[in-house]
C-alpha cells in the first residue's frame, strides 16, 4: 500500500466509511503498527480540536448586521414604493383621461387654433420697436438669435459637463459672471459670452484647476518628485464640495481656531482630532474601491485591533495595504456617500496640508477609501468634483 | 411505550411550527423587516461564525464574511424548502462569499503601495509588513493553545482543500454534500480531503 493509499485509508476509517470487515482489518492493523495507530489518533485529535473551539460573536456583531441590513435595504424599499405610487399614478392619469377625453372632443377644443401672438418670437416682438431705433441691435439680437437657434438645433453640439449643485458655486463662476456684464454688446462680445456659458470640458477644466493649485500653492518640496502624475489620475476641484468635504472642513476650522489656546478651542481640537482631522497624512494613501463604509464621513480609527476590524469590514480589500504603527500613526476612513466614492492617491498642498482626491465611482456599491496618517498637526482637504463620473 | 411517541409527535408539531415560522420572518426579511431579520440572523450565525473563522483564520475577517452573508443571501432567498435547506443555503452562500473574497484577494493589487518605509525621521527603512490570512503575531500570544495552533495550520491549507476539510469535521458534511456543495466529484473530496489531512499533519510537525 503506497502512502496516498495509507492516507485515504485512515480517512475511510475516521469518517466511517469502510464496513464492517475492513475496519476490524485495519484496526488489526494499527494494533501491528504503532506509527500507524499514533497518526490515525492524531488525526482524530486534529478534527476534535477544530469542532471543540467555540467562537463567540459579540453582541455588537448583531447590532452592526443589523443596521447594515437596514441601511442597504432602505433605498430598495423607497423603490418600490416609488414603483407602486408611479404605477397608481399612472393608472389614476390614464383613468381621468378617459373621462375627459369625451368631453374635450365634444366642445372641439382640439380644433381651435391657438392665438397669433403666441406665434410670435419672444425676442421679435421684444425687439421691433429696438430694430427701428437702432441698427446695431439688430445685429445684436440676430447673433444672439443664431447661437439660441444653433444651440436648440444641436443639443449634442454642447459638450458634457456636470452641473454643480445650485448651493455651491465656484470663484471660477463668479469671476466669469463678473466678467461677462463689463463685456461690450457688440457682436463679437455676444459671441465670447455665448463662449463663456460653455462649459469646459471636464478633463481640461480638472486639469488645469489641479495645475493652478500646485503651480500657485504647493511648495516644490512639499511634493515628492516625480509624484505629481501619479497623483492627479482623478479630477480634483474644490468647487463641488459634498457633505464629508463639509462636515471636514468645518472640523478643519475648528483646529484652526483652536489656536487661541481657549478651553472651548481645545475641545473643538480634541473633538477634531477624534475623527481623524488636523492630523497630516503620511506619504501614503490607500484606495479601497468600494464597500460599505460606516455612517460617519471621517473617522479615525485609533487602535491596531480596531483599524484592522474596521477595514476589513469596509472593503474586505485593501486592508492589507495598511500598516500603520501606532501610535505614531492612524488610519482615517473617508466616506460613504450615496454613491460609491473613489479615492486616489494623496497629494500634499500648500502649508504642510494634505488633500485627498476623491470622486464618484463605477463601483456598485458604496465605497470610499482609507489612508494612513501619522499624528501631527496638518489639515486634511477633500479635492472634490461632484460631477466626475 | 406512548411517550417516546408522544415526544416524536410534540416533536413534529414543534418542528413543522419552526418551519412555518422561519418561512414568515424569510417573507419579512424581503420585506426589509430588521426584526426578522435580527432572528434569522442570530439563529444561523454562531453556526456560519464557526466555519468562517476556520476558513478565513481570523475572527475580524470572519465577522464581515457572516455578515456579508446574512446581508446578502437572506433577502435573495425567494423560496423556502424548509430549515434544513436554509443553513445548507447559507453555508453554500458563506463559502462562496469567502472564494470570491480570495479571488479578489489575487486580484487586488491594484494600488501601489510603497514596498518599503521609514522606521523614523532617522531611521532605516524596513520592509512593510502586510497582514496575511493567518491569525496575527499578536493573535497567537492572546491563544497560545493547541486550538490556536490547529486553526494556524488550516489557514495554511490550500483552499479547497481547507474547505473540505473544515466542511467535514466543523459542518459534518457527508461526502457527497460535499461535493453537491463544491460543485466537484465524490471522489475529487475523498482525495482532497486526504491531501488536506496530510498537510495539516506535516504542518503540525506529525508523520507526513
Amino acid at each position: 500500500m503506497n502512502h496516498d493509499d495509507l492516507e485515504l485509508t485512515m480517512q475511510d476509517y475516521l469518517d466511517d466509511r469502510m464496513d464492517p470487515a475492513e475496519r476490524a482489518q485495519f484496526e488489526a492493523r494499527m494494533v501491528d503498527d504503532p506509527d500507524l495507530a499514533a497518526a490515525v489518533a492524531e488525526l482524530a485529535e486534529i478534527g476534535d480540536t477544530l469542532r471543540a473551539t467555540e467562537d463567540d460573536l459579540p453582541e455588537r456583531f448583531y447590532a452592526d448586521t443589523r443596521a447594515r441590513f437596514e441601511a442597504e435595504r432602505a433605498p430598495r424599499r423607497i423603490h418600490d414604493a416609488f414603483r407602486w405610487e408611479s404605477v397608481g399614478l399612472l393608472a389614476a392619469a390614464l383613468v381621468v383621461a378617459a373621462i375627459l377625453l369625451p368631453v374635450v372632443w365634444k366642445q372641439g377644443l382640439f380644433l381651435s387654433s391657438p392665438p397669433e401672438a403666441t406665434k410670435a418670437r419672444p425676442t421679435e416682438a421684444l425687439g421691433d420697436a429696438r430694430v427701428r431705433q437702432d441698427p446695431a441691435v439688430v445685429d445684436e439680437i440676430r447673433v444672439s438669435d443664431a447661437v439660441d437657434a444653433e444651440r436648440e438645433e444641436s443639443p449634442a453640439a454642447v459638450p458634457f459637463a456636470p452641473s454643480p449643485p445650485d448651493d455651491v458655486v465656484s470663484d471660477r463662476d463668479l469671476a466669469g459672471r463678473k466678467d461677462e456684464k463689463k463685456a461690450a454688446p457688440d457682436r463679437e462680445g455676444a459671441l465670447a459670452k455665448e463662449k463663456a456659458h460653455e462649459p469646459e470640458p471636464l478633463e481640461e477644466q480638472v486639469e488645469s484647476e489641479y495645475e493652478e493649485r500646485i503651480a500657485s500653492n504647493v511648495p516644490t518640496d512639499a511634493v515628492e518628485p516625480g509624484r505629481r502624475a501619479e497623483t492627479v489620475p482623478s479630477p480634483p476641484s474644490t468647487a463641488g464640495a459634498d457633505a464629508p468635504a463639509k462636515m471636514s472642513r468645518t472640523r478643519n476650522q475648528a483646529v484652526a481656531e483652536s489656536d487661541d489656546k481657549s478651553d472651548a478651542a481645545r475641545d473643538n481640537f480634541a473633538d477634531a482630532e477624534s475623527f481623524g482631522v488636523g492630523q497630516s497624512f503620511g506619504p501614503r494613501g490607500a484606495a479601497i474601491p468600494a464597500g460599505v463604509l460606516p455612517e460617519s464621513a471621517v473617522i479615525d480609527v485609533p487602535g491596531a485591533d480596531a483599524w484592522k476590524r474596521w477595514l476589513t469590514r469596509v472593503g474586505g480589500l485593501g486592508a492589507e495595504r495598511l500598516s500603520p504603527r501606532f501610535p505614531d500613526e492612524r488610519v482615517v476612513l473617508i466616506g460613504p456617500r450615496p454613491d460609491p466614492l473613489r479615492c486616489d492617491r494623496i497629494v500634499a498642498l500648500p502649508g504642510g496640508n494634505i488633500g485627498v482626491p476623491v470622486s464618484p465611482s463605477e463601483a456598485g456599491d458604496r465605497g470610499g477609501c482609507a489612508v494612513v496618517v501619522p499624528a501631527g498637526g496638518a489639515e486634511i482637504e477633500f479635492l472634490h468634483h461632484e460631477g466626475a463620473r | 411505550m406512548r411517550e417516546p411517541s408522544g415526544q416524536s409527535g410534540v416533536q413534529s408539531i414543534d418542528g413543522a411550527r419552526a418551519e412555518r415560522e422561519t418561512a414568515r420572518l424569510l417573507q419579512a426579511v424581503r420585506r426589509g423587516d430588521p426584526e426578522a431579520f435580527d432572528r434569522i440572523a442570530r439563529e444561523h450565525a454562531p453556526r456560519l461564525f464557526r466555519l468562517a473563522v476556520r476558513l478565513c483564520g481570523n475572527r475580524d475577517e470572519a465577522e464581515d464574511l457572516v455578515q456579508d452573508t446574512l446581508v446578502r443571501a437572506l433577502p435573495a432567498l425567494t423560496r423556502f424548502e424548509g430549515r434544513a435547506r436554509l443553513s445548507t443555503y447559507l453555508v453554500r452562500s458563506l463559502t462562496n462569499q469567502w472564494k470570491n473574497r480570495l479571488r479578489s484577494k489575487s486580484r487586488s493589487r491594484l494600488v501601489p503601495w510603497p514596498e518599503r518605509r521609514a522606521d523614523g525621521p532617522d531611521g532605516p527603512s524596513a520592509p512593510a509588513e502586510f497582514p496575511d490570512d493567518a491569525p496575527s503575531a499578536q493573535d497567537r500570544m492572546e491563544s497560545s493553545d493547541r486550538a490556536a495552533e490547529v486553526r494556524d495550520a488550516v489557514a495554511k491549507l490550500e483552499p479547497d482543500r481547507r474547505l473540505a476539510l473544515l466542511l467535514r469535521e466543523v459542518e459534518d458534511m457527508s461526502y457527497e454534500d460535499i461535493a453537491a456543495m463544491t460543485g466537484v466529484p465524490v471522489g475529487t473530496v475523498r482525495s482532497r480531503l486526504a491531501r488536506a489531512r496530510r498537510d495539516l499533519r506535516a504542518l503540525l510537525g506529525g508523520r507526513s
